[in-house]
């Protein structure tokens, strides 16, 4: 009875489990899914992890190449970060180019790299105006169940943390590249970015880590990154109005959080 | 329709497109955009609700095709403007928002979501309530400030967008870091400054 | 009527006046839930008020939205079987059905061809579906209304422009009826109940014959000539009974 109750008035459905201060997966308002990391799962990338929030899971690679730096900044590498949303993880996605919410997913997660300076361009600096390092950081989700963004950047840090890149010697009156494959070393992390997802429920429930489904039916997100004790990004693409009141205290949660997922990520690496 | 320009540097001009339902022109600063609305329209099957309006958001950068940032420009002017439609009243219809960059010198958001309001409210489209986005700035020694001399570097930049009944926060975006009681100083500040642009607003509107 | 303040969207108006508990909304309003008795604007523009239960928002919306009885003019897009897709500015095509023209039969249909024009009415504008036009009134007659001829202009106009031509006081179209001998239509757009504003797009098709010398009067009985026929004294009562389902645009005063 409870599935065709589900399915013939979602939302109604919602509201019945949530009029008694629970979610139909059985956790209250402010409890998270259980996470998962796995670093160093492929061994063909630099750097490798596989993050799983729930059933959301993200497999993160680094592949490091080398380039020439741009020329007004002869000093720093680049971080390229794509998310690949294929149709494997959700059925709401068609294989072809990548969706809108794909190059949105992307943008987010460049933009918490950039804001939070977790990698410091000029660290991937090999010759100055010469060769640099370039970060190809490839996210490919498995399953789309709800808080990507809070699997992706678990899943980064993981992979960032293991990456390593070889010891690269170059020569400019040669122009000489020699690449050292054996020796390995690791890239400098200057901080722990932790994003949280909240989803706001008829305006008024704000549900902490919503799946894919509480997402389809909430009428608002929010993405709240924190590093260390700094904010480094209050992300709420419209939806429902929040104050400032709810806002504050979505931002307090969160940081709740932070050390809980720095520790596991330590654990894993 | 006059040119209006205010004390918040606003200035804009409503209408100034032909074919389109509502539009506007729209300069914060030296930034300039043009925002028009169509709407209700025909929709693509593809995107047809049959609830609800579906609202289209296209985002032209000045020069060559939109990139990957301009889609999340898009996708936060588009649920920004979901929201605040009745779009219930319009079912299998579309109503499409497209914005073109004229110039920019900054606080380019927060100018392009301000012409999506003030191009809707010129087509007419019932909505729940206006919107106006602000941009807060914060240099290396900790100020807030709204105005920002163009190539200056600072160390964070928060763009908030509030609703004209209760001023709540309908979006968010921020670049840089910072803590969260500068993150609420910023909400307070920039609240300060959407209640002189809903002001605008209706100057112009009345005009 | 009373004509007070321009209000914007989100704008809420207290103290709403009801008549025997009917409150009439027109454009640009929407009943407030969280608070009784209370009114939210959804649309920037004046509000207007005509005492005792008759509210609107005088605004400029150029895009026509469909309302059940409204005098339309609109062009034939495409012709598939029976039926006609006419543009008539909205969202979508409004279908129109060969036989819904006067004495067509289905052996004997009128002689319309794509990109031809026709005045119509809207005889149901439902936003969950297709609108329907029709070319004859109740009685299979179908009076001013059919196909109007190809050697007029149609001219899209501003909602305002055919508010002020519909108008019966304005001297425009007498005093241009006594240089020329002349047919006009003007496809409001709007309700043919609705004396207020319904901001849309109008549309004007007009024939103008030069040379004769015949003072045309606009109010004549002939049924090709022209359309005027506003009931302008409806009271809010009668309006109300019939529409008492649907919010829709009062009947204002001019």
């Amino acid at each position: 009875m409870a599935e065709q109750y589900k399915s013939l008035h979602p939302i109604k459905y919602y509201r019945d489990y949530l009029a008694h201060g629970i979610r139909p997966d059985g956790r209250e308002f402010n409890k998270f899914r259980p996470i998962l990391l796995n670093v160093g799962s492929i061994d063909t990338a630099d750097g490798s992890a596989i993050a799983k929030v729930g059933n959301t899971t993200v497999v993160c690679g680094i592949k490091a190449e080398l380039c020439k730096p741009k020329p007004d900044a002869p000093k720093c590498g680049f971080l390229v970060p794509n998310l690949e949303l294929p149709p494997l993880c959700s059925p709401k996605f068609r294989p072809g180019p990548p969706s809108d919410q794909a190059q949105v997913l992307t943008q987010l997660i460049a933009d918490i790299i950039e804001n939070s300076k977790c990698i410091d361009l000029n660290d991937l600096c090999i010759f100055q105006d010469k060769l640099v390092w370039c970060l190809f950081v490839d996210f490919v989700c498995l399953d789309f169940d709800g808080s990507v963004v809070d699997a992706c950047i678990v899943s980064l840090l993981g992979a960032l943390k293991t990456a390593k890149l070889p010891f690269v010697e170059y020569d400019p009156a040669l122009d000489n590249i020699q690449v050292n494959m054996e020796e390995r070393k690791h890239i400098k992390v200057h901080s722990t970015p932790v994003s949280t997802t909240f989803a706001v429920f008829d305006d008024k429930v704000i549900l902490k880590d919503p799946t894919q489904e509480e997402e389809n039916l909430c009428s608002g997100i929010l993405t709240v990154v924190f590093k260390d004790d700094e904010l480094c990004c209050v992300h709420k693409p419209g939806g429902s109005p929040l104050t400032q009141e709810e806002l504050s205290q979505c931002i307090e949660e969160s940081k709740e959080r932070t050390l809980f997922i720095k520790r596991l990520i330590d654990t894993a690496v | 329709m006059e040119t209006v320009t205010d004390k918040t540097n606003i200035s804009c001009k409503l209408g100034i497109l032909s074919r389109p339902d509502g539009s506007a022109i729209l300069s914060e600063g030296n930034t300039t955009v043009i925002a028009g609305i169509y709407g209700p329209v025909e929709v693509k099957l593809q995107k047809l609700l049959i609830d609800k309006a579906s609202v289209e958001c296209h985002y032209r950068p000045k020069s060559g095709l939109p990139g990957v940032e301009d889609r999340l420009y898009e996708s936060i002017i588009r649920n920004i403007c979901e929201t605040s439609f009745y779009a219930s009243l319009h079912p299998r219809t579309a109503i499409l928002v497209t914005i073109q960059e004229l110039q920019n010198s900054g606080q380019l958001i927060s100018c392009a979501i301000n012409a999506a309001c003030l191009a809707c409210l010129n087509a007419g489209i019932d909505m729940k309530f206006m919107f106006s986005a602000v941009t807060c700035y914060m240099n290396f020694e900790d100020d807030l400030y709204l105005h920002c001399a163009s190539g200056k570097e600072t160390k964070a930049m928060f763009v908030f967008v509030f609703d004209s009944t209760e001023k709540r926060i309908i979006a968010s975006h921020t670049k840089g870091s910072f803590t969260k009681e500068q993150f609420e100083e910023a909400v307070e500040l920039s609240k300060e400054g959407c209640e002189d642009r809903f002001t605008y607003y209706k100057k112009v509107l009345e005009s | 009527m009373s004509q007070s303040e321009f209000v914007l969207p989100g704008h809420i108006i207290k103290d709403v006046k009801s008549l025997r508990g009917v409150t009439i909304l027109g454009p640009g309003l929407r009943q407030n839930e969280d608070q009784p008795n209370t009114l939210c604007v959804t649309q920037p523009g004046k509000l207007c008020i005509k005492m005792p239960n008759v509210y609107w928002i005088e605004g400029n919306r150029n895009r026509y939205i469909p309302q059940k009885g409204d005098l339309v003019v609109g062009v034939v897009v495409k012709k598939s079987g029976n039926t006609l897709k006419v543009d008539i500015g909205s969202a979508e095509h409004a279908a129109l059905s060969m036989l819904s023209f006067e004495g067509a039969t289905k052996k004997q249909k009128p002689d319309v061809q794509v990109g031809d024009v026709v005045y119509a009415k809207l005889l149901n504008a439902h936003r969950e579906m297709e609108s329907e036009l029709v070319c004859i009134d109740s009685y299979y007659k179908a009076g001013p209304l059919g196909l109007l001829s190809n050697d007029g202009f149609l001219m899209n106009i501003s909602l305002t422009l055919t508010h002020k031509l519909l108008d019966i006081q304005n001297p425009l179209l007498r005093t241009l009826g006594k240089k020329f001998c002349y047919e006009i239509v003007v496809g409001v757009n709007e309700s043919s109940l609705d004396e207020v504003m319904r901001s849309s797009a109008g549309r004007v098709h007009s024939t103008i014959t030069k040379g004769v010398m015949r003072p045309a009067s606009l109010h004549t009985q002939e049924p090709t000539s022209c359309l005027f026929r506003l009931p302008l004294d409806l009271s809010p009562s009668q309006i109300s009974s019939k529409y008492s389902s649907v919010p829709r645009s009062p009947a204002g005063g001019r």
